[in-house]
């Protein structure tokens, strides 16, 4: 009776014993290993990283490819976009769709440099891939009929000449030659009723 | 500056902090070892300011320490979170305005900061950024992420990887799906 109890204890012991490593295996990581850091904390630390030097680091681990991308929230359009040359407008339509492929939480876009004003036209094709887009910086041209009615309402700065600022109720930061815009023409009410920042 | 009497309780008043930094609490590392900090430095720890807050400063100054039972603090990372923090204290108060925010993000380090972040102990540095993590010390954590990036900026994955020791948990077939994806970042032209 009792040599079966102590069987009994050294094989609930071993239970113990196996349970316990099991459980213990996947958390005891080397203390210099950034493998140790979980996903919030490893997720802000790569929030830090330009856009450009976080796709290198997608393939670093699973944990990487998780979070790399989360906390882009943000993109600009520059003239060279990532270092690609000539970008046409169909290029920098077709970075942004592989941005949006890959940053799900993107709600700001700027358009304020040249090429990317020119690219607006084209954004209403892909502007779905955007489900957080809550904003957009643009210079308004020529073709701003094309999209403006569709895209106005996210707009909330603005440089360059302004052709119709009527659809874009959230504007806050304007910077125009021509002041005429900013009012209506018959009734002389001021169209953009929430500007914080003006330069004339 | 809204003034309000209910609103001085010492955290927005600069005469007051200083006076309070003179009042030293004890902080308890997960090792044992009890070291003592200001109370205006300690409270940049969120997770210390709601402890003494709920507990009552004359509480925390007379009795037991805190206890910081995260094993990430370490008494060395503990002395070095102390460090940051006596250094750190006075600070003018973090703006959350996006657009302030967005330049302290791009800001560089401190002349201070950098000396103070570049250890060359692997296994302290994260433990001081996990031990920060965890006492809730945005300012320090940020501190440690920005000097992170600072090495793995323009480094390959596989560069990445040695340094800061992680482990590949790829296939081979995903890590090259992966390379794939992104093939057109580095084609230039």
């Amino acid at each position: 009776m009792a040599q079966q109890l102590t069987q009994m204890m050294a094989s609930l012991d071993t239970i113990d014993v196996g349970e316990e490593a099991d459980r213990q295996q996947p958390k005891t990581y080397a203390k210099d290993s950034m493998d140790r850091f979980g996903d919030d904390l490893c997720g802000l630390i790569l929030s830090y990283l330009p856009l450009k030097h976080r796709f290198p680091l997608e393939c670093v681990s699973k944990q990487f490819r998780r979070k790399v991308f989360e906390s882009v929230v943000d993109i600009k359009i520059r003239n060279q976009l990532f270092g690609l040359k000539g970008n046409t407008s169909a290029d920098i339509i077709g970075v942004l769709e592989r941005v949006a492929e890959k940053c799900p939480n993107i709600q700001l876009i700027d358009f304020q440099s040249r090429k990317g004003s020119d690219a607006l036209h084209m954004f209403p094709t892909i502007s779905h891939k955007f489900p957080h887009l809550r904003e957009i910086y643009s210079g308004l041209s020529d073709n701003s009929d094309q999209w403006l009615p569709v895209l106005a309402p996210l707009i909330t700065r603005d440089e360059c000449n302004v052709y119709s600022v009527d659809h874009c109720h959230r504007l806050s930061h304007l910077e125009t030659a021509l002041l005429n815009y900013v009012f209506d023409s018959t009734s002389d009410e001021l169209l953009v009723k929430n500007l914080q920042h003006f330069k004339f | 500056m809204a003034d309000n009497a209910d609103h001085i309780d010492g955290d927005d008043n600069e005469d007051v902090r200083a006076q309070q930094n003179l009042i030293k609490i004890k902080l308890k590392s997960s090792e044992g070892g009890i070291y003592e900090c200001g109370l205006t430095a300690a409270k940049m720890s969120d997770l210390v300011k709601n402890m003494v807050e709920s507990l009552g400063t004359d509480a925390v100054v007379t009795t037991e320490p805190i206890i910081l039972g995260n094993e990430a603090v370490t008494d060395a990372a503990l002395k070095k979170i102390i460090e940051w923090v006596e250094f750190h204290w006075d600070d003018p108060p973090v703006d959350h305005d996006f657009e302030d925010e967005k330049d302290r993000r791009n800001e560089e380090l401190s002349h201070w900061d950098k000396q103070f972040i570049d250890v060359d102990d692997q296994a302290l540095l994260f433990d001081v950024i996990a031990a920060a993590n965890y006492m809730d010390i945005k300012g320090l954590v940020e501190v440690g992420a920005k000097h992170i990036c600072s090495k793995i900026r323009g480094k390959s994955c596989q560069e990445v990887r040695e340094m800061l020791k992680i482990t590949n948990d790829f296939t081979a077939e995903e890590e090259d799906a992966i390379h794939k994806e992104n093939a057109w970042i580095y084609a230039k032209d």
